[in-house]
């Protein structure tokens, strides 16, 4: 009597129960081996690319500072004002896009369509400006709608109402979101009123919408000094 | 008071350790969606959904492992052709969501039946082994009325279409009647004649041509076919070894897609990092070796066949799903059982845990 050849353990349903759990168990090890090549080992690869992809960076122009007369009447002053802002993208076909969705989102404002389609325009459009607070609620909702469409702040310039002030005073023009003396004292003490822009940066999703929680300041943002001159309000342009 | 007697009884006569854990992964799916959704308009929408399921589905699993070692051969014939019914009614009076006519709606509230049918699916699957058992290596008698069976499954899933399904009873299926001790020759044929229906439907369903190639070189096609897949990595990537932590994984949030069903591990990752992630996987690794365990204590074919076909259609769901996320396999709407949110989807899983129990005392006890 011989014994009888031992089966072989893939003729058992027991034996290829068991290859099929080595089978589990070694598709465990390559999920393994990915997610430490993922999470791990290219880690740094991914978030570089991520964050090339969704952060941005941004300015917050600073308050420009006050011309005062030697005793503390202000000449010329500042206010932040808000306005619904429209980045124009490079690509025509967004834009045309875009005109039909700013129609139906925002059928109460005249579009400035000319300007928007006009090559060479600005790439920022005001296309309502001194927005109020009740105002900016329900624009920040449709804004989210659309993420070239944004609520951003813009300042206005005043000054005194003498007209001899005002020529000495010099004039003011908006460049790039900063508010720049061109002439008069407003140019000659640009430094000290001009103050440094803060700068900030965000994350955004896919379609561009800020994610309001990843908001980090980089940079602070420092106002304009106010600087006084020699001369006195009710005196126009005499020299003290 | 009284009314709760029942209840307490059926808990307390039924709770086992694998329910308790199917339990507590359950509500920490809950969680997790509510992770994955916390900062949209309605933060407990999915959540709240889900812990209706879940309780819902936590009497079921009780009652099934109440009522699996009760079943016959009557009413599993009856639960199969209920389930394979709804699959054709789901073609006709369903919904289309995503190209898919899988939903049947009402109320508001969604049924996926090929979800619910999973585990009828096996159980009549291991019906039919035990019935052709003594015919197992005959092509007539072995082989063709357990591939018909499928090929009857497959035809109402394909026509849905409900790709992701279609892979899991497929898979399902090989893996249990090659372990049911089939000749490997049957699996092999049908796996050749599979081959040039795949290849018909790619051609058929053009978006699963561009899921392939965007599966091959996802950076190439970054903003078409492959930004998925790169959404997935680079959603894992930003967990890290130790992770974000819960509501703090922003890629999740703002560029994630499904990140609370479909791409739910990656969320996962996310919030816990690779070592949150390691348990997990020992989890479903211990959910497989649980499986062998009583497939092998089990002498009956059927219980044997049915307990084993179900912790293989759960690990496979769940080894798919983990695949797809990594980018080891191209895309397809498959959800981490008892993890993603769906009602039919854990419904199903955890009738299906309570089924392995229910069949896996019996064999214990007998």
């Amino acid at each position: 009597m011989t014994d009888p050849a031992p089966a072989h353990f893939l003729s058992t349903r027991a034996g290829r129960c068991r290859l099929l759990a080595l089978a589990f168990a070694l598709w465990t090890l390559i999920i393994v081996l990915k997610l430490s090549q993922i999470m791990i080992l290219q880690r740094d690869r991914y978030v570089a690319e991520m964050s090339r992809e969704s952060w941005r960076e941004g300015t917050i122009p600073p308050l420009r500072g006050r011309l005062l007369d030697r005793n503390g009447t202000p000449l010329a002053w500042s206010t932040r004002h808000f306005a619904l802002i429209y980045h124009v993208p490079d690509n025509p076909a967004l834009i045309e896009t875009d005109i039909v969705d700013l129609a139906r989102l925002l059928p109460a404002i005249r579009l400035p369509l000319a300007e928007i389609r006009r090559p060479g325009a600005p790439r920022e459009i005001h296309l309502k400006q001194a927005i109020s607070p009740e105002e900016a609620e329900v624009l920040g909702e449709i804004c989210r709608k659309l993420p070239r469409l944004r609520l951003g702040s813009y300042f206005v310039r005043h000054t005194h109402p003498n007209r001899q002030i005002r020529k000495r005073l010099g004039q003011v023009k908006n460049f790039r979101g900063l508010v720049i003396g061109i002439s008069g004292q407003e140019k000659e003490q640009d430094h000290l009123l001009r103050g440094c822009p803060g700068k900030f940066r965000i994350m955004v999703d896919r379609k561009g919408n800020w994610l309001p929680q990843t908001w980090q300041k980089v940079r602070e943002l420092r106002p304009g000094y106010d600087v006084y001159l020699p001369l006195l309000a009710e005196n126009g342009d005499r020299q003290p | 008071m009284s009314g709760l007697q029942p209840l307490s009884s059926l808990i307390r006569r039924n709770m086992t350790a694998v329910t308790a854990i199917a339990l507590a992964l359950s509500l920490f799916g809950c969680l997790a969606i509510y992770n994955a959704t916390f900062h949209l308009a309605v933060p407990f929408f999915y959540v709240g959904r889900q812990l209706i399921w879940l309780l819902l589905g936590s009497m079921l699993m009780l009652a099934a492992v109440n009522y699996a070692a009760r079943l016959t051969s009557r009413s599993i014939l009856t639960l199969v052709l209920c389930a394979y019914l709804s699959l054709w009614a789901v073609l006709r009076f369903g919904i289309r969501i995503n190209h898919m006519r899988g939903w049947f709606a009402c109320q508001g509230v969604l049924m996926q039946p090929s979800e619910l049918a999973k585990p009828v699916f096996v159980l009549g699957l291991s019906w039919l082994l035990k019935r052709t058992s003594t015919h197992g290596t005959c092509w007539y008698r072995g082989f063709l009325p357990l591939h018909l069976y499928l090929l009857l499954w497959l035809v109402p899933l394909a026509l849905q279409p409900d790709f992701g399904a279609l892979l899991i009873y497929s898979l399902t299926f090989a893996m249990l009647y090659w372990a049911m001790g089939r000749p490997i020759r049957h699996t092999a044929v049908a796996a050749a004649a599979a081959l040039p229906a795949t290849v018909f439907l790619l051609s058929l369903k053009p978006y699963l041509k561009v899921r392939l190639i965007g599966f091959l070189n996802p950076e190439l096609h970054a903003e078409t076919a492959g930004w998925h897949i790169l959404q997935f990595q680079k959603t894992l990537a930003n967990g890290g070894l130790l992770g974000q932590s819960w509501g703090k994984g922003l890629w999740s949030q703002a560029y994630l897609p499904l990140a609370y069903s479909d791409s739910m591990f990656a969320a996962v990752g996310e919030a816990l990092g690779f070592l949150g992630l390691l348990p997990i996987l020992l989890l479903m690794l211990a959910w497989v070796g649980y499986g062998y365990r009583r497939f092998i204590q089990i002498d009956d074919d059927f219980r044997a066949a049915a307990v084993l076909g179900i912790v293989l259609l759960l690990a496979c769901q769940a080894f798919i799903h983990l695949s797809v996320n990594l980018g080891l396999m191209p895309t397809t709407g498959l959800t981490l059982p008892l993890f993603s949110y769906g009602g039919s989807s854990l419904l199903s899983t955890l009738a299906a845990v309570g089924i392995v129990e229910g069949l896996s005392r019996q064999a214990t006890t007998s």
